[in-house]
C-alpha cells in the first residue's frame, strides 16, 4: 500500500513539476534573462527592480541568473554564445576586448532614450563617465556601480578621544602622532599587507588632487611614456611613504594580513583608520562589535592640490548586452528603466551604493551613518574615474605601477622609496614602450 | 503431480546453474598490461632558501622522498630558475628517489625571441649567439637521468606562438627526447591575455603553430564567494575545447588541479582544498580523457602584493599539510588503475541532470552525446557526468563521476543499465571490483567527489 502511495505521489510530483516548467515557457510572456555578479549586494536590489519592471510590463517575465563568479563566467559565455543571458551585470573586468571582437551589442540607442521627459540617459550620467562605455564610434557598456573609497575611521574612538578628522595630509601626519601618544596602544592604521593595493584608494586620491582630473585622464590615455613623469604620482607616493614608511604607524605584522584580518583588527579597535571602501560595512556586518561606529573621511588634501575634494570612485563595474542575446530591445528598455530617479533611489537604498547618475541619494531615509558619510563625500567631491581608451591599458600592457604592480609593501619595508618606485616605473615603461605598442597592435 | 512439480523445479535449477556457469565462463574480464603510467606532475618544487651555513634548507633527500611518496612522478621547478646549483642538486635528488624534474632556467626561457628582423627573417648572427647560450646553459644537466625537459613559459599570449614554434623546432633538434613545456591559459583568462584569440583559436593555433607533444592548461574551478562555494561555470566547456582539439591532433592533454587555495586582490578566491576536491577534479579531467594531472601547487608559493596562497602539500617552512595526505591518497588511487584507464581512448561525454528543464550551468554549456549503444539508460540521485571511452580491443569504458561540488558533501547513487553485458570491471576511486550485473544493471554509490571507471563485458 505504502509503495502504491509512493508511486502515485511520485507521478503527481513529476507531473506538477513538469507543468511548472511548462507554464513559464508557455506563458506567452517575453522572457528577459539577467545574469549578474551576485556579490556583496546580494540579489534583493534586482528582485525589487524585477518586481517594479514586471508591474509596469505585464507581458515580461524576468529570469534572474545570479552567481558570485559571474564576472569570470561571463567571458566564456559571451565568447562562445553558449548559455547566454540578455543582460550581464559584472564587476570590473576587461569588457573592451569583447567590444572590439564584436561580441557586444552597441548601446548608442539606449544612451539616447529618455529616463524622464526631456532627459536622456546620457544627459543624466555624471559628465566624467559619459565616455565610460565608448569603444571607437559606439557605446558598448553602461557603468553599473559608482563607488567611494579612501580612509575609513573609527568614529566612536575619534569622538571619545577628541581626535579631529584630518583635513590635510599634514593634519593626518600630526594625527598619527597624536594617536600613538593618546591611543593607549591603538595604532593609526591597519591594512592588508597581502593585498596592499588597498592603498590605491588613498594614493590615487592624493595624486588626483595634486594633478587635477584632466591630467589624470591624460595619464590613463598613455599617449607616451612621459605621462609616468607626472609629479602628482610622486607626491602621492611620498605622502604614503611618510605615513606608512614609518612602521610604528601600522599594527604589528600588518604585512602578513589579508583584507578580512585587517578589517577585523580595525573593527576591534586595534587601529583607528583603514584604507577601504563603501563595501566594508556589508562585508563585516556579521562581525561588527556592539557599539562600534565608523565613518568614511574625505581624503585629506595634499599640499599643492589643484582639486582638494576628490573621491576616488574606483568605478569599473559595468553592464553589457551580448550581440547574440535573444531579447536585446527589451534589455535596453530594462536598463533605461533602471536609470529613472525612482529606481536609482531604490537601488541605493537596497545596496548603500550610488550609481553614476545625477541624483541625490543622501535624501534616502534609514541609511547607516557610515553609508551616509560616504554618500556625502560622493555628493560633495569630484569623483575620479579611471576611464582609459588605450589598448595599452585595457590590453594590460601598462598600468599605474607597471614595474611593481603595487609598491606599497616594498615602501613599508624600506625596500623601495617613493622616488625609486616613481623612477622605476618610468624607466620600465620607457624601455618597453615600442614593444608594448607592437604587442597591443598599435603599430604596423 | 506434486512429484512432477518437484522434478520440474529440479531440472530448472540444474539448467539455471549450468546456464550461469556457462555465462561466467564466457564473460572473462579484460586484462590490461601494467606498462602505462599516468603523468602526475606538480608545480613548485622545494624552495631554494638556505640555512645559516649556506646549505639548501629544503632541497634535501627527505623532501624529495616525500615528493616520490606522494605519487608525484614529475616535479616542476620554480625558484631554481637563477640558481644552477639548486637545479643540479634537485636533479640528483630526483634521480635518487626515482622521479623526473622539469628545469626552469632563466637563461633558456626567453631565447630566440629577438632574432628576427622586421620582415620576420632570422638574423643568423643573433640566432647563433642564442644557440650558444642555449647549448652552454643545458650542458651541465642535459644528460642527467632525471632531466625531463624545460619549463619554457607559463600562460603565453597567442602572440608568442610564432616564437614558441620556432624555439620548439630548435629545442627538438638538440633535446629530442625532452619536453618543451608550455602551460596554457584557461577559458576564463581575458581575451587580452590570450592575445585577442577566442579560446578555440587559442588552443587550435597553439597546436598548429607550436606543434607540441602535449597540451597543458590550468583551470581552477573551486571558488569561494562570501563563504559560499561555487564551481566555475566554464569548467567543463574548457575541458571540452582542450580535449576535442587535442584528440583531433592526436595529442594527450594534461590539466592542472587546484591543490591550493588562494585569494587575488581582484576578489577572486579559490577555496582551500579537501581530499574530495582533489578526487573530484582528477575524475572530471579523466572523464574528458586527460593523460596527466598536475598539482598547482606542491610547495606553498610566496604571496605577492596582489595574490595570497594558503598551504599547499608542503608549507613554506617545509612541513607536510593535510593536503599532502589527501593528494597522496588521490594520486595513488589513480596510479592503482592508470594502466587500465590509459588503455582507453576518450570519445565523448554524457550527462544526467536531476533538473532536466534547467541543468547546472556547466552542463548547459557543453556538447554531450544523448545516447551510447552500450548504455540502455542511466540516472543518478544527483547530477552525473560520464566520459565514454573505447579500449584497444574496441571494448567500452565509462568514467562515471558524481558531478556535484564536493563542498556540499553529496553522495550520488548512480544506476546504469548496460546492453549486452553480464559483468563489469569497476574501479571506484581506484579500487578494483568485478561486479555481476543484474539484467545489465549496475548500481554505484559514489561518495562526494568520487568516480568509477566501468568496463562492462
Amino acid at each position: 500500500m505504502k509503495k502504491v502511495v509512493l508511486v502515485l505521489l511520485s507521478i503527481t510530483l513529476t507531473l506538477s513539476l513538469a507543468a511548472c516548467g511548462k507554464k513559464k515557457a508557455d506563458s506567452g510572456k517575453e522572457r528577459l534573462v539577467i545574469a549578474f555578479a551576485e556579490a556583496g549586494y546580494g540579489r534583493g536590489w534586482l528582485e525589487n527592480l524585477e518586481a517594479a519592471f514586471e508591474a509596469e510590463n505585464e507581458n515580461v517575465d524576468i529570469i534572474l541568473d545570479g552567481n558570485p563568479n559571474m564576472t569570470a563566467n561571463a567571458g566564456p559565455k559571451i565568447e562562445s554564445g553558449r548559455d547566454l543571458a540578455d543582460i550581464y551585470f559584472l564587476l570590473e573586468t576587461n569588457w573592451q576586448r569583447w567590444a572590439t571582437r564584436g561580441y557586444l551589442e552597441p548601446l548608442d540607442d539606449l544612451y539616447e532614450m529618455e529616463t524622464e521627459p526631456g532627459v536622456t540617459l546620457e544627459d543624466k550620467l555624471i559628465d566624467e563617465v559619459v565616455e565610460f562605455g565608448r569603444i571607437g564610434d559606439n557605446m558598448y557598456a553602461l557603468p553599473w556601480n559608482d563607488g567611494v573609497t579612501g580612509l575609513v575611521y573609527n568614529s566612536k574612538m575619534f569622538r571619545d578621544k577628541g581626535w579631529e578628522v584630518p583635513e590635510t595630509v599634514n593634519d593626518l601626519i600630526d594625527l598619527t602622532e597624536q594617536i600613538k601618544t593618546e591611543g593607549a596602544g591603538v595604532k593609526p592604521f591597519t591594512w592588508p599587507g597581502q593585498y596592499s593595493a588597498y592603498w590605491n584608494f588613498v594614493v590615487y586620491g592624493w595624486w588626483a588632487q595634486y594633478e587635477g582630473l584632466e591630467a589624470m585622464n591624460e595619464f590613463y590615455q598613455f599617449e607616451s611614456p612621459e605621462v609616468f613623469k607626472q609629479e602628482g604620482k610622486l607626491k602621492a607616493l611620498e605622502a604614503y611613504e611618510t605615513l606608512i614608511g614609518d612602521q610604528s604607524n601600522s599594527t604589528a605584522g600588518v604585512n602578513g594580513l589579508i583584507h578580512t584580518q585587517a578589517q577585523m583588527q580595525f573593527i576591534n579597535g586595534f587601529a583607528a583608520m583603514i584604507p577601504n571602501g563603501l563595501w566594508i560595512e556589508s562585508e563585516m556586518k556579521a562581525a561588527l562589535p556592539a557599539g562600534f561606529e565608523m565613518k568614511m573621511m574625505p581624503i585629506p588634501t595634499i599640499e599643492g592640490a589643484k582639486e582638494p575634494k576628490i573621491n576616488n570612485s574606483m568605478l569599473g563595474d559595468f553592464i553589457v548586452v551580448p550581440k547574440q542575446a535573444r531579447n536585446k530591445e527589451l534589455a535596453k528598455e530594462f536598463l533605461r528603466f533602471m536609470a529613472e530617479d525612482k529606481q536609482l533611489l531604490q537601488y541605493t537604498k537596497d545596496t548603500g551604493t550610488p550609481r553614476p547618475f545625477e541624483y541625490d541619494p543622501t535624501t534616502i531615509e534609514g541609511l547607516s551613518p557610515f553609508i551616509l558619510s560616504a554618500l556625502e563625500i560622493w555628493k560633495n567631491s569630484k569623483s575620479f574615474y579611471i576611464i582609459s581608451k588605450s589598448p595599452l591599458y585595457y590590453g594590460v600592457y601598462v598600468n599605474t605601477f607597471p614595474k611593481s604592480g603595487a609598491p606599497y609593501g616594498d615602501i613599508y619595508l624600506g625596500e623601495e622609496s617613493a622616488e625609486s618606485v616613481w623612477n622605476g616605473d618610468y624607466q620600465y615603461v620607457f624601455e618597453r614602450w615600442d614593444e608594448f605598442k607592437r604587442n597591443a597592435g598599435m603599430t604596423d | 503431480m506434486r512429484q512432477s512439480k518437484k522434478l520440474l523445479l529440479f531440472i530448472t535449477l540444474i539448467l539455471l546453474v549450468f546456464g550461469l556457469a556457462s555465462c561466467q565462463k564466457d564473460a572473462k574480464p579484460p586484462v590490461y598490461e601494467e606498462d602505462l603510467t599516468m603523468h602526475i606532475g606538480a608545480w613548485v618544487s622545494p624552495s631554494t632558501v638556505k640555512d645559516e651555513e649556506g646549505n639548501y634548507k629544503y632541497i634535501t633527500l627527505e623532501q624529495y622522498q616525500r615528493i616520490k611518496d606522494s605519487g608525484i612522478n614529475v616535479i616542476y621547478a620554480l625558484y631554481e630558475h637563477i640558481d644552477l646549483n639548486a637545479t643540479l642538486l634537485a636533479l640528483d635528488l630526483s634521480e635518487q628517489v626515482g622521479i623526473e624534474y622539469y628545469v626552469r632556467d632563466s637563461r633558456v626561457a626567453g631565447l630566440f625571441q629577438d632574432i628576427f628582423d622586421s620582415n620576420g627573417n632570422v638574423i643568423q648572427s643573433e640566432y647563433e649567439d642564442d644557440l650558444e647560450i642555449f647549448l652552454n646553459a643545458i650542458e651541465p644537466y642535459k644528460d642527467h637521468p632525471a632531466f625531463k625537459g624545460h619549463l619554457i613559459v607559463d600562460e603565453p599570449s597567442a602572440d608568442l606562438y610564432q616564437w614558441l614554434g620556432f624555439y620548439h623546432e630548435v629545442y627538438q633538434e638538440y633535446l629530442p627526447d625532452k619536453d618543451f613545456y608550455v602551460n596554457l591559459f584557461p577559458t576564463y583568462a581575458s581575451l587580452a591575455a590570450r592575445g585577442d584569440r577566442d579560446y578555440e583559436d587559442y588552443i587550435g593555433e597553439y597546436i598548429e603553430v607550436v606543434k607540441p607533444k602535449f597540451v597543458s592548461y590550468d583551470h581552477y574551478p573551486l571558488m569561494l564567494f562570501y563563504e559560499e562555494s561555487v564551481l566555475t561555470d566554464d569548467y567543463l566547456l574548457n575541458l571540452e575545447i582542450v580535449a576535442t582539439k587535442s584528440k583531433e591532433a592526436g595529442l594527450p592533454f594534461w590539466l592542472f588541479l587546484q591543490s591550493v587555495g588562494y585569494f587575488n586582490i581582484t576578489g577572486t578566491q579559490r577555496r582551500d582544498i579537501t581530499e574530495a576536491d582533489l578526487r573530484f577534479q582528477s575524475a572530471v579531467a579523466m572523464a574528458y580523457g586527460t593523460k596527466g594531472i598536475q598539482h598547482f601547487t606542491y610547495w606553498t608559493p610566496d604571496s605577492g602584493g596582489i595574490e595570497s596562497f594558503s598551504d599547499a602539500f608542503i608549507t613554506k617552512d617545509g612541513e607536510k599539510t593535510p593536503t599532502y595526505d589527501a593528494g597522496t591518497k588521490v594520486n595513488h588511487e589513480i596510479l592503482s588503475f592508470d594502466h587500465v584507464y590509459l588503455s582507453f581512448d576518450w570519445q565523448s561525454v554524457m550527462t544526467y541532470s536531476t533538473t532536466p528543464d534547467f541543468p547546472n550551468t556547466n552542463f548547459r554549456m557543453i556538447n554531450t552525446e544523448d545516447k551510447h549503444k552500450r548504455i540502455k539508460s542511466f540516472k543518478g540521485t544527483e547530477d552525473v557526468l560520464i566520459g565514454t571511452f573505447k579500449g584497444q580491443n574496441k571494448e567500452d569504458g565509462f568514467m562515471v563521476v558524481n558531478f556535484t561540488d564536493p563542498a556540499f558533501g553529496k553522495t550520488n547513487d548512480v544506476t546504469i543499465t548496460f546492453n549486452d553485458a553480464s559483468h563489469a570491471l569497476v574501479y571506484i576511486d581506484g579500487v578494483e571490483q568485478t561486479v555481476k550485473l543484474n539484467k545489465g544493471k549496475l548500481t554505484l554509490n559514489l561518495a562526494s567527489g568520487s568516480s568509477a571507471f566501468v568496463i562492462p563485458y
